[in-house]
């Protein structure tokens, strides 16, 4: 890892109290927190992309909001260009955002209705320009300049007066974009960019990330449950479960040759797309479990094929994979399952895998099955 | 080969509103038989969804109006079907699934309920207390009770007894057995612990775990046909691969025909037999599975195909398919794919293709079908 | 693009109509009022053989049981009960909609927004579990019958439903991404306040105005009713002041144009207002102001290309996303 990270986090974390609820209160209990990032430290170099995927509640989004600044943490550090931005505030806040853009998944809702595209796309850039003490630009400027941004994203220079609605889920994604590159940001926060979008527009929108990202050198966060748009577009991928990264790595390490069991499962439940290779029956049962109050040892234990008693005991750190550089994993059995490949969660078996002891001498299959 | 289980031919649905006519679906052609898997894939606003609710006439008519074409379910025409008629078609042969399971169920019913409802209006079709879907050559037994002769009612004791207290004792006895046969269907779709679940509200439970219920509710009616409308979307990966797994258990099981329609090539990949694409209300293509994967036949179907980054295997940028899906209201003339299509001709943007025809060279049993003019250039060209 | 639908054609024409006729009453009431009290007797101008005189020609309201010319009463009162109706509904929309914007926008907990928002919205409890109507009473029988009274007692028990409603849009615009998205790029709070929720909720709170114009005029006039009676001549031109003076004086069955024409009055205003409100909503939402111009065939603008077609609203729908 280089020694200058763009953004690192340190042990970040963000509980979400619950209100108390009527035995709490009069057993005078605490309440409740929904544990959504549990200290998580992450680094991201200037110019590369860092996917992080995850399922549902494994707090990827808050994640993104932490780093942006939306949420606010609950411990933990955030430095920005070597710099401790956790606890900015008012202006300086405001001012510092220039530096980190957000793209939200819901192209609907992430557009003010009642704005023309030019409107919205020249928001940051007003703004900004206060913030620096500079004066505002004239109405006629700022539309030509929002006018020469438009082509960038793949928008017609004559749709600045038209509203979002009036565009289809790709063009309003594009404004997003539009709007996110406008003050020039070193860091864009991607939330589910694609995911609202058909496999067609998906394409169209990864491939202008990509050519855009190479033009301005920027960083993204690519926070998607996509693992095939984090394998076309990200340079490295973090894989978070319940709060917590199991994995972080290089791209190419990390979905060839997961070592966390998690990130394992994770891969084998993804649909082939090719129907000559279809998959045998998935061994990974039970759903994913809540984020209140966990218990101490790994999140992933209680679903986890190849689990043992250590692994409930405390949380596995995150340590370098073995034999790899630069990969590390949160599993304190990696040595033992790192070799074991994905498609051993999906062979047939009568019997439920868990606390079953099956797949160190996993017999059948080996990776040959995994492209 | 035997009968379909249904037959689709040249079916045509349109929404009205205002003053414009919507095509949401146009001249749609495909069948299903006994015990297959047909998936049909395609973008927002192809007209899939809207498909799937036409089969078991679930659409609301008006706006929606089937224009023209037939739904033939187990020899029965379902479009020539009376309106009022219609809950009978839709209980007995034709079981859904929805994307949305939180919406789909009732959030103030206990699981208990919701399945027993289901299970309970099965058994009342057993017995005979409510007319049942006979499908095949035996017509519908739409015909009416004869009314009872007026003396009759009048000299009828105002206790129940005879078979009417025998009726009524049957149904207080089968609410009884309906538990047992809850648990049976939870097991069936593989709920741990089916006991406590009887008990919890669907808020209560996971995505795929509403899933499956939805599943076990649309199996209680012993369906002969499935629909699946994007049954996993709204699930995680993980709990998708769970899902998915159970049906595709559940197949040998229960020797239902499935129509399962995703947006998600993938998924499709993984369960269909049969594979449909659809674009802009069209069926472009229709073939085996592993045909269409390999040898698309449609420009659109082969552009998607490429499209897809999980099949992204060099460097260099995605292949796109250049501009958005038209309004369904304001189709281009001739081929509606011609202006995004890369091999598209003079001809193209004048006549509309044909609807499907078998492609030239496929196997005659497993037809291999596309709508396009050049069907047989498509698997040649780069 | 009004036209688009003939009842919302129908409220917008009578709103203007009305109001209209409400400022030529004040400015030439000769255009409008054919009898007018005098400034020295403050009584109309009309022989007083005509006592309670069923519509003519003449009078085609018909006279009162002081010979007054209806008509000319009714289209008196016309101004004052436009001005009160919006003078209520006005106030209370902006005591209101501030404390709802108040309370809903600063709710975050741990916070001095989210103290100030439970005082508010417990004050808002307190009004609200009163009966309305029963309170406003209670206020007019407390200070006394004048107009004065009778305008604060009515917005005080009128502003309650605007911080409900009005807190309740914020609520829901405020964790939209949109408002999200204008935090990141470093929009102060108060501009996203302004700019990005005011303007959203705008919609749906002028909507609810317009259509409160109406009720407030009805309830206005059922407490002027209430204490109508008791007023001595000449009374206040106000409708509901009249219907409850007719009702007293005089059975409906012996003069039932004196009980139907100021009744006629609220009515048509109250309806006025209402349909106006509902046709309002569509023009202030561009979604659907767009939809209604196409709908013309009047091209809203040129598509701008491939890339990013507009799909109009139809679009969704055709996706069927359910029953």
């Amino acid at each position: 890892m280089s020694p200058e990270p763009l953004v690192e986090t340190v042990a970040l974390s963000k509980e979400f109290p619950l209100p108390r609820t009527v035995t709490e209160t009069f057993h005078r209990r605490p309440a409740r927190a929904v544990h959504a990032v549990d200290s998580v430290s992450l680094a991201l170099q200037p110019g590369e992309t860092l996917g992080l995927i995850g399922e549902s509640g494994s707090g990827k989004t808050t994640f993104g909001w932490l780093l942006s600044r939306l949420h606010d943490a609950t411990s933990g550090e955030i430095r920005f260009d070597g710099q401790e931005i956790g606890r900015l505030t008012g202006a300086a806040l405001r001012a510092w955002r220039r530096n980190v853009q957000v793209v939200f998944q819901d192209p609907v809702g992430s557009l003010d209705p009642r704005l023309k595209v030019w409107e919205i796309v020249a928001e940051p850039i007003r703004v900004q320009e206060k913030l620096r003490g500079g004066s505002s630009p004239s109405r006629g400027e700022m539309r030509a300049r929002v006018q020469a941004t438009l082509p960038q994203v793949g928008l017609p220079p004559d749709c600045l007066d038209q509203y979002a609605h009036e565009f289809s889920g790709g063009g309003r994604q594009r404004i997003s974009l539009a709007r996110a590159f406008s003050v020039d940001p070193r860091l864009i926060v991607l939330d589910e960019p694609t995911s609202a979008l058909d496999v067609s527009v998906q394409a169209q929108i990864l491939n202008r990330l990509v050519d855009l990202q190479r033009a301005r050198g920027l960083a993204y966060l690519l926070i998607t449950h996509n693992v095939a748009a984090v394998r076309f577009a990200a340079d490295r991928v973090a894989v978070m479960y319940l709060g917590q990264v199991v994995e972080v790595g290089d791209v190419r390490a990390v979905l060839d040759a997961p070592v966390h069991p998690y990130t394992k499962a994770l891969i084998a439940a993804l649909p082939r797309t090719d129907p000559s290779r279809r998959h045998a029956r998935y061994r990974i049962t039970g759903d994913i479990p809540t984020l209140i109050d966990p218990k101490p040892g790994c999140r992933f234990a209680p679903r986890c094929p190849f689990a043992k008693e250590p692994c409930r005991l405390a949380d596995p750190p995150l340590r370098p994979a073995p034999g790899a550089s630069g990969h590390l994993v949160a599993c304190v059995r990696a040595e033992e399952v790192g070799a074991i490949p994905p498609s051993a969660l999906l062979e047939s078996a009568e019997a439920p895998p868990t606390g079953v002891e099956p797949a160190v001498a996993a017999p059948g299959r080996p990776g040959s099955s995994v492209s | 080969m035997t009968d379909p289980v249904l037959s689709v031919e040249r079916l045509s649905v349109d929404y009205r509103s205002g003053t414009e006519r919507v095509h949401a679906v146009t001249d749609v052609s495909f069948t299903i038989p006994p015990g297959r898997v047909v998936g049909i894939v395609g973008e927002t606003g192809c007209g899939k969804s809207t498909l799937a609710q036409a089969i078991p006439r679930l659409l609301p008519e008006p706006p929606a109006e089937i224009v023209s074409g037939h739904i033939v379910f187990r020899g029965t025409d379902l479009v020539a079907v009376p309106r009022r008629r219609l809950p009978l078609v839709r209980g007995t042969g034709i079981g859904m699934i929805f994307q949305e399971p939180l919406n789909s169920l009732n959030p103030a019913l206990r699981v208990y309920d919701q399945v027993a409802e289901a299970v309970q209006i099965r058994h009342w079709r057993d017995i005979g207390l409510l007319p049942t879907f006979r499908g095949g050559s035996k017509p519908f037994d739409y015909s009416r009770r004869p009314l009872p002769e007026t003396s009759a009612v009048l000299s009828r004791p105002i206790t129940p007894g005879g078979a009417v207290a025998e009726k009524a004792q049957r149904r207080l006895t089968d609410r009884l057995d309906a538990r047992e046969e809850v648990l049976r269907y939870l097991r069936l779709v593989r709920i741990q612990d089916p006991e406590t679940v009887l008990d919890r509200y669907p808020h209560e439970l996971s995505g795929g775990m509403r899933q499956r219920i939805m599943i076990a509710m649309a199996l209680s009616e012993r369906p002969s046909l499935l629909i699946a409308d994007e049954p996993t979307s709204a699930l995680d990966v993980t709990i998708q691969a769970q899902v998915l797994t159970l049906m595709k258990e559940l197949i040998d099981e229960v020797q239902a025909s499935i129509l399962f329609i995703s947006h998600d090539f993938g998924v499709i990949a993984e369960i269909a037999d049969d594979l449909g694409v659809m674009y802009a209300g069209r069926l472009v293509e229709f073939g085996p599975v592993a045909d269409v994967f390999r040898t698309p036949r449609h420009p659109y179907t082969r552009g998607l195909l490429r499209a897809v980054p999980e099949r992204y295997k060099s460097d260099g940028p995605l292949e796109v398919i250049p501009g958005s899906v038209p309004h369904l209201a304001r189709l281009p003339a001739g081929c509606s794919y011609h202006p995004r299509c890369p091999l598209a001709q003079d001809l193209c943007r004048v006549d509309p293709p044909p609807a499907l025809r078998t492609v030239k060279g496929s196997a005659e049993r497993a037809p291999h079908q596309s709508a396009c003019h050049f069907a047989e250039e498509v698997g040649t060209t780069p | 693009m009004l036209r688009a639908n003939p009842l919302t054609f129908l409220g917008f024409v009578l709103v203007v109509l009305l109001v209209v006729a409400a400022v030529l009453v004040v400015l030439s009431p000769q255009l409008l009022v054919p009898y007018r009290a005098t400034q020295e007797t403050k009584a109309y101008t009309v022989p007083p053989t005509l006592l309670r005189w069923p519509p003519s020609l003449v009078h085609p309201f018909g006279t009162d049981e002081t010979s007054f010319d209806l008509y000319s009463e009714v289209m008196l009162a016309l101004p004052l009960d436009l001005a009160i109706g919006l003078f209520i509904a006005g106030s209370a929309l902006l005591l209101g909609g501030a404390l709802g914007l108040v309370a809903g926008f600063w709710d975050r907990p741990g916070t001095i927004g989210a103290v100030a928002s439970a005082a508010i919205l417990r004050t808002t409890d307190v009004f609200l579990a009163f009966p309305s109507l029963l309170l406003a009473l209670a206020i007019v029988a407390a200070l006394g019958f004048n107009l004065n009274a009778l305008l604060l007692a009515l917005v005080l028990t009128w502003w309650p439903y605007y911080v409900r409603l009005v807190r309740g849009e914020v609520l829901a615009i405020r964790h939209l991404p949109y408002v999200t998205a204008a935090r990141a790029a470093g929009v102060g709070e108060l501009r996203i306040l302004g700019r990005h929720v005011v303007r959203n909720l705008l919609e749906p709170v002028v909507v609810y105005f317009t259509l409160d114009i109406g009720t407030v005029l009805v309830s206005f006039s059922t407490i002027s009713f209430v204490f109508g009676a008791a007023i001595a001549y000449p009374r206040p031109p106000e409708w509901g002041n009249m219907l409850s003076t007719f009702q007293v004086n005089q059975p409906i069955t012996h003069a039932w144009w004196l009980i139907a024409f100021p009744a006629l009055a609220i009515f048509v205003t109250a309806l006025a207002f209402s349909l106006f409100g509902d046709g309002l909503r569509d023009v202030l939402d561009p979604r659907t102001r767009r939809a209604l111009v196409q709908s013309q065939g009047v091209s809203a603008a040129p598509p701008p290309s491939e890339l990013a077609q507009p799909t109009g609203p139809a679009a969704e729908s055709a996706g069927g996303s359910g029953p």
